[in-house]
C-alpha cells in the first residue's frame, strides 16, 4: 500500500486522530508520518478535546484544517489559481491562510473549495433552525406560487375537495 | 445609569451551583467584507447601520439601549467591560472602529465589528438558556428587519469562521464546581462533554484557565442543530453536572475540614485589611459554597455576585481612580469586601 500523502513511498505508519469523536484513519510512510505529527496543526488537533489545558480558538483550528496536511487529503484542490471573490477581492489562499473567510459572498464563490472544511467542522449537516427574514420571505413566496399552480390545476381537473384545501392554505400563507 | 440593578445581581435558578447563563449569536450583512477585512469606513457604515436598525427602530427596547464606540472608551473603561464579561478581550484590544450597544443593566451587549459584524450577546444569572435565547432571538429579529442579515438556505447565517456556520449561536453556563474539581469527578465528566458536542473551558473563554473553580460549558455543533435543540441539549448535560457536583458536595461538607475552611474564608474577608485578586478568587470560591449550601448566613448568593463583581481590577479602577496602583487596589479591596460581610455570621 502506497503512502495516503506523498503516494510514493511504502505506507508503513498507521495514524489515528480522534477529534472529538471524528475519528479519521491515515496510512502513510515513515517520512509523512514524523512530518505530520510534528506540524504543530496536528499537535493542536490531536489535543483539541483534552481539556483543563488552553483551547486552541476556532480560527486556528480552522486555518490548520484548510492548510494542513488534513486539507490536503482527498478533494482540496490547487490553493494558488487566481480566482478572487467579486465583493470583497479575496481569493482562497488568502482564506485559507488567515482562516476566516473574506465576505459572505466568498461561501457562493468558493463553495465547492470550501465544502471540505465545512464538513470536517460540522459533518454532513445542513442548516436547521431560524432562518432570516429575507429568505422566509423567499421560501414563502415560492410556496404560495407552487400551491396557487396546485391549485388552478386541482380546479381543472374538478378535484374541488383538494382546492378548497390549498385555498385555505395559501390563504392562511398570506395572511 | 448606575443607579439601575445590574443583571448578575438578581439570583436565578439553580445559582447554587450555576452563575450566569449566556448566548451569543453571530451574524453578519451582505455586501460588506468581515471585519477582518474592512477599512474604517466601512466599519462607521456598518456601526451605524446597526445602531440605526436598532435605536432608529419602533421597538419598545430601543430607549433601554446606549451605544458606544469602543474608542472612545479609556483602557481601564475597557477592561472593565472585559471583566463583566460583556466584551471580548479581542474586542478590547483593537477598539478602532468598533462599537457596542449596552442595554441599562448590562444584560445585552451587542458588539459591531468584532469577528463578525453583528455579536449579540445576552446575559442571565443562574440557569436560564431559554429565557436569554428569547430575548436574543428578539433582538435578532428586531435587527433582522433592516438589516436583512447574509443567510444560505444550506449553511444557515453566514460568519467569518466557518466554525460558526448554520445558527451562529454559542450557548453557554457558568458553573462553580469546586467539590467535583477537587475529587475529580469534573477531569471524568470533562473528558466526555467533546463527544457529546460541549466544550468546556477557564471562565474567561477561550484559552483561558479556571481560577476559583468557575468552569464554562457550551456547545460546540451550530450547524444542523436548531436553536431549541441546542439549548435543550446544553440543559441536559448541565443538569447532570449540578447533580455530580451536588453529589461531590456533600461529601466535601460533610469532612469537618472543609467547614473549617469556609468559615475561615469567611473570617478573614470580615477582618482583612490587604487583599489581592488572587487570594480573594479561592476565598470567594469556598465561601459560595458555605452560602449555597446554608454554613453563612446574612448574605444572599446574588450579593455574593454583586461583591466578586465590585472588586475586579478593572472595576475598582474605574470606580475609585485610573491611577490605582496594585497595593492601593488591594486595601481598597479589603475595606469594600469587609463592608460586604459585615452582617454575616457563621450558620
Amino acid at each position: 500500500m502506497l503512502c495516503e500523502k506523498c503516494k510514493k513511498n511504502e505506507a508503513n505508519a498507521y495514524i489515528k486522530t480522534n477529534v472529538n469523536g471524528d475519528v479519521h484513519e491515515y496510512h502513510l510512510c515513515s517520512q509523512c508520518a514524523a512530518e505530520m505529527q510534528n506540524s504543530e496543526e496536528f499537535g493542536s488537533l490531536f489535543h483539541f478535546d483534552s481539556l483543563f489545558t488552553p483551547m486552541m480558538s476556532g480560527f486556528d483550528m480552522v486555518s490548520s484544517l484548510l492548510s494542513s496536511p488534513f486539507g490536503s487529503f482527498g478533494a482540496m484542490p490547487s490553493l494558488t489559481s487566481g480566482k478572487r471573490c467579486s465583493v470583497c477581492g479575496s481569493d482562497f489562499r488568502s482564506i485559507a491562510d488567515s482562516g476566516k473567510v473574506g465576505c459572505p459572498n466568498c461561501y457562493t464563490e468558493f463553495r465547492g473549495r470550501l465544502a471540505p472544511t465545512i464538513k470536517k467542522l460540522h459533518g454532513n449537516s445542513v442548516h436547521c433552525g431560524k432562518h432570516s427574514k429575507v429568505t422566509t420571505q423567499e421560501s414563502k413566496e415560492n410556496e404560495t406560487t407552487a400551491l396557487k399552480k396546485q391549485l388552478a390545476e386541482a380546479v381543472k381537473a374538478e378535484n374541488y375537495e383538494l382546492a378548497a384545501e390549498l385555498r385555505d392554505k395559501i390563504r392562511a400563507m398570506e395572511a | 445609569m448606575s443607579e439601575n440593578k445590574k443583571w448578575y445581581e438578581s439570583e436565578g435558578e439553580k445559582s447554587d451551583v450555576v452563575i450566569s447563563t449566556r448566548i451569543r449569536l453571530a451574524r453578519n450583512l451582505n455586501g460588506y467584507p468581515f471585519p477582518h477585512l474592512m477599512n474604517q469606513a466601512q466599519m462607521k457604515e456598518v456601526n451605524e447601520k446597526v445602531r440605526d436598525a436598532l435605536i432608529g427602530g419602533n421597538s419598545a427596547l430601543r430607549d433601554r439601549f446606549r451605544y458606544i464606540e469602543a474608542e472612545k472608551l479609556s483602557p481601564v473603561e475597557l477592561a472593565s467591560y472585559v471583566g463583566r464579561h460583556l466584551i471580548s478581550p479581542e474586542f478590547a484590544n483593537d477598539p478602532k472602529g468598533r462599537a457596542m450597544l449596552l442595554i441599562d443593566d448590562e444584560s445585552v451587549c451587542i458588539m459591531i465589528n468584532e469577528e463578525d459584524h453583528v455579536r449579540i450577546q445576552v446575559m442571565a444569572s443562574g440557569m436560564q438558556l431559554e429565557k436569554a435565547y428569547d430575548m436574543a432571538d428578539k433582538i435578532d429579529t428586531i435587527l433582522d428587519e433592516t438589516l436583512n442579515f447574509a443567510f444560505d438556505e444550506e449553511l444557515g447565517y453566514l460568519t467569518a469562521c466557518p466554525t460558526n456556520l448554520g445558527t451562529g449561536m454559542r450557548a453557554s453556563v457558568m458553573l462553580h464546581l469546586p467539590a467535583s474539581e477537587a475529587d475529580g469527578t469534573l477531569r471524568r465528566v470533562a473528558a466526555n462533554l467533546g463527544k457529546i458536542g460541549a466544550t468546556i473551558r477557564g471562565s474567561y473563554g477561550e484559552g483561558s484557565q479556571s481560577t476559583g473553580a468557575i468552569y464554562q460549558i457550551s456547545n460546540q455543533v451550530t450547524l444542523g442543530i436548531s436553536e431549541k435543540d441546542t439549548v435543550s441539549n446544553l440543559n441536559d448535560i448541565t443538569s447532570q453536572i449540578i447533580a455530580l457536583e451536588k453529589k461531590s458536595r456533600e461529601k466535601l461538607l460533610a469532612s469537618e475540614s472543609y467547614q473549617d475552611t469556609v468559615w475561615r474564608a469567611l473570617g478573614i474577608l470580615k477582618t482583612a485589611r490587604v487583599m489581592s485578586s488572587g487570594e480573594f478568587a479561592g476565598l470567594y470560591s469556598a465561601l459560595r459554597v458555605g452560602v449555597a449550601e446554608g454554613l453563612v448566613k446574612g448574605i444572599t448568593l446574588g450579593q455574593l455576585s454583586e461583591a466578586y463583581e465590585s472588586v475586579q481590577p478593572a472595576k475598582l479602577m474605574e470606580q475609585y481612580g485610573e491611577g490605582m496602583n496594585a497595593s492601593q487596589r488591594d486595601k481598597k479591596r479589603a475595606e469594600i469586601l469587609r463592608d460586604f460581610f459585615r452582617n454575616t455570621d457563621i450558620a
